[in-house]
């Protein structure tokens, strides 16, 4: 099977994900009802965290290691470093909470985790393995800042352990501890990687006066994650594709959560992107969105602008998406940046190999990007490259297409770089354009 | 005789509750701070409409109003946006605006450069009306001011509002111009999202919460919906005629959350747009 077949049974795949992914889900009761008695069957509700001082000490006589200098974040409203890898990092004082890089498969060298990162089933073994990346974050809770609004339900809102640090434990939490850092550190993680490379971003309390509310873990919500643009928010349910019985929380996915933040971004950037959308159609019974023709459309935009919000900030992974989610080191096939780069496909294949469904479609637009960012990095210029495409996110409306959408970008070249290099970039970008059939 | 008598008070009667929720309504105009149909928090149902937190993006300290011209000029009389936006270009400068269209209709004018008008108000104002009137907008435009910076650049919104002949206006849903300038304030970008909007649209706020409610649900055919009143609670629909009134309706539940805008003329749901990204 060629690379464009192992693409269109990618696609195939993820049509039935998506078409699939809210069965089941209905409205019950109260809005974002957390209770414990929704979670999942099986917990152990005195195996919370916070209760030994150290619970990863199984093991004490393994040997520390030597002391490192590494980040430091100093208040929960400073920019945020990147954690480093360590692997020792739950057993190393240096650093007092431990993270997985991009998500936990692919911090487990892309290996499919087995058993699942659930509450019920995650080995010490694992844990350890999976959230080796290290930082030294305040030594004291609650993580609050002016970005972000954690909205808990029902749990129970982490706090340090006794021994005072946050390196909590996935077996046993019923209140989804890791979930709830995993998903503050690397949301707040994005915000400061953008802001720090480019100087923008929207979806923050300066730009927009109010604090998005992320709901960590939503035991109603399965396959699925979300940016709601009614109440500004972003939610995370649990995945239980691939994952042996159990339910992990996605939260843990950092592609995942980057992706959903890039939508709230665009959305803070131009609320017409969302409100002035009138060229994508319901389609797949329903429960789907497509663009109606191969020129694209906005709605396709925002899913491909998310991917790339997932790309540029775990640049030093792969392109995939949802590995962790997916529990597979290929995550979501069809969402992969570089293997949709070598599947060669224009994008009038691509529309009509996923009838314009817009996370599919909006790999076209996310390709194109990703093309000229992996040329600029190359000689080392990706950061003008991120600093294009967060600027360019506020000039998109409604209206665009994936066509029109260089207009905007050509006009902003022109403005932020001298002119041999915009038209450099506009070279590469029309390039793109054209590897993938579009003419402009 | 008697049933005469019936139909005048019955009428009278649904005249005095059209009032009392037309004067209910017709209090979101008061408010000048509201993007244009950016989704707020209103968090009411039935027919009750309370004002809550602030739209996403509302910048009050900022806010001015700037009327466009009082005369409508015909399609012909009208010249192109790029003609007015060159008009105002520095002399010394040999680029020239360019529109980009979409089905027709101007999305963006990029290729030009102008100087000293953003944060001028006289400059700025007289370049919104000029290109008001090149896109057609009308006599009955109030643009409603937000700037804010990004690292590089700095956008000024323009949302577009209707004005009625009473004074009170309301505004046009997702309709606003969008002002790039650099760091030395010359305006290099604009993007068109504004509509015209039909002078003989009606001005009389006449379909109450409830009803608007009632015709959402009924549209949805889901009882799993929560159904509220958005806010602001009325806006000007443009986007497909007729040109009319309509109430904004929220509908959410777990996985979906739905804006629908119910015409006052119609009394059927004329926009139905899904909020969630995922």
């Amino acid at each position: 099977m060629g690379k464009a077949g192992q693409v269109l049974l990618a696609l195939g795949s993820f049509v039935l994900i998506v078409t699939f992914q809210n069965c089941g889900q209905g409205f019950q009761g109260a809005r974002f009802s957390l209770g414990e008695k929704s979670l999942m069957s099986g917990e152990d509700e005195r195996a919370a965290p916070n209760v030994n001082p150290n619970p990863f000490d199984e093991r004490g006589s393994e040997p520390i290691s030597e002391p490192v200098s590494g980040p430091v974040l100093e208040t929960w409203n400073d920019l945020y470093p990147a954690p480093i890898a360590a692997a020792d990092c739950l057993d190393n004082p240096d650093y007092n909470l431990c993270l997985s890089y991009k998500d936990p498969v692919t911090t487990n060298g892309g290996q499919a985790l087995s058993p699942a990162l659930s509450s019920v089933s995650a080995t010490l073994t694992q844990e350890k393995k999976v959230f080796s990346y290290g930082v030294k974050v305040p030594a004291t809770g609650p993580l609050v800042n002016d970005n972000f609004l954690l909205e808990l339900g029902g749990l129970t809102a982490v706090m340090p352990t006794s021994a005072g640090d946050w390196k909590v434990r996935v077996n046993g939490d019923a209140h989804h501890g890791m979930a709830q850092l995993h998903s503050w550190y690397w949301l707040n993680r994005e915000i400061s990687y953008f802001l720090e490379r480019t100087g923008t971003f929207y979806a923050t309390a300066s730009h927009t006066q109010r604090k998005l509310t992320v709901r960590p873990y939503m035991a109603e919500i399965r396959n699925n994650a979300y940016f709601r643009a009614s109440d500004y928010s972003l939610s995370f349910g649990y995945s239980d594709l691939n994952q042996g019985g159990q339910k992990v929380a996605i939260a843990l996915d950092g592609a995942v959560m980057t992706h959903e933040l890039g939508h709230a971004n665009l959305y803070a950037a131009n609320p017409g992107t969302i409100l002035n959308d009138r060229k994508a159609v319901l389609c797949f019974s329903n429960t789907a969105a497509c663009c109606s023709n191969s020129d694209g459309c906005m709605r396709a935009i925002h899913e491909g602008v998310g991917d790339l919000h997932a790309k540029f900030v775990f640049p030093e992974a792969d392109g995939s998406m949802a590995d962790f989610l997916m529990n597979s080191d290929a995550g979501l096939p069809a969402r992969d940046l570089d293997q949709m780069e070598s599947s060669g496909l224009t994008a009038g294949q691509l529309f009509a190999r996923s009838g314009g469904e817009v996370h599919l479609f909006g790999m076209a637009y996310a390709s194109i990007w990703y093309g000229v960012w992996k040329k600029a990095k190359s000689s080392g210029n990706e950061k003008e490259i991120e600093t294009l495409f967060m600027e360019h996110l506020a000039a998109l409306s409604g209206d665009d297409t994936f066509l029109t959408a260089y207009t905007a970008i050509a006009a902003l070249a022109d403005e932020l770089f001298s002119a041999t290099r915009a038209g450099q970039i506009k070279a590469d970008f029309e390039e793109g354009y054209n590897r993938l059939g579009l003419a402009l | 005789m008697k049933r005469s008598r019936t139909i005048v008070l019955s009428a009278a009667l649904i005249m005095i509750a059209a009032g009392v929720f037309a004067w209910f309504l017709n209090r979101g105009p008061e408010r000048v701070d509201d993007a244009a149909g950016t989704p707020g928090n209103a968090r009411v149902t039935g027919a009750v409409t309370a004002k809550v937190a602030p739209p996403v993006l509302s910048v009050p300290a900022v806010a001015r109003l700037n009327r466009a011209p009082s005369a409508a000029p015909t399609s012909e009389q009208r010249r192109p946006p790029e003609d007015v936006l060159n008009a105002f270009s520095s002399s010394d400068t040999k680029s020239r605006w360019k529109s980009h269209l979409e089905a027709g209709r101007p999305l963006r004018f990029t290729g030009g450069r102008i100087r000293a008008v953003v944060g001028d108000p006289a400059r700025e104002n007289q370049l919104l009306g000029e290109l008001g009137v090149s896109l057609g907008l009308g006599p009955n435009v109030v643009f409603h001011r937000e700037q804010k910076s990004t690292g590089n650049l700095t956008i000024v919104d323009q949302q577009q509002r209707f004005m009625f002949e009473s004074g009170t206006s309301f505004p046009v849903f997702g309709a606003k111009l969008r002002v790039f300038a650099n760091r030395l304030g010359e305006i290099f970008m604009i993007q068109n999202e504004t509509r015209t909007v039909d002078l003989s649209i009606e001005d009389t706020p006449a379909l109450a919460a409830a009803e608007a409610i009632q015709i959402v649900a009924a549209h949805l055919q889901d009882q799993e919906f929560e159904l509220r009143i958005y806010d602001p609670s009325l806006v000007v629909y443009a986007d497909d005629r007729p040109h009319q009134l309509a109430v904004q309706v929220l509908s959410s539940k777990v996985g979906s959350s739905r804006l629908l805008l119910v015409g006052q003329s119609t009394r059927t749901v004329i926009r139905d747009i899904e909020l969630t990204r995922n």
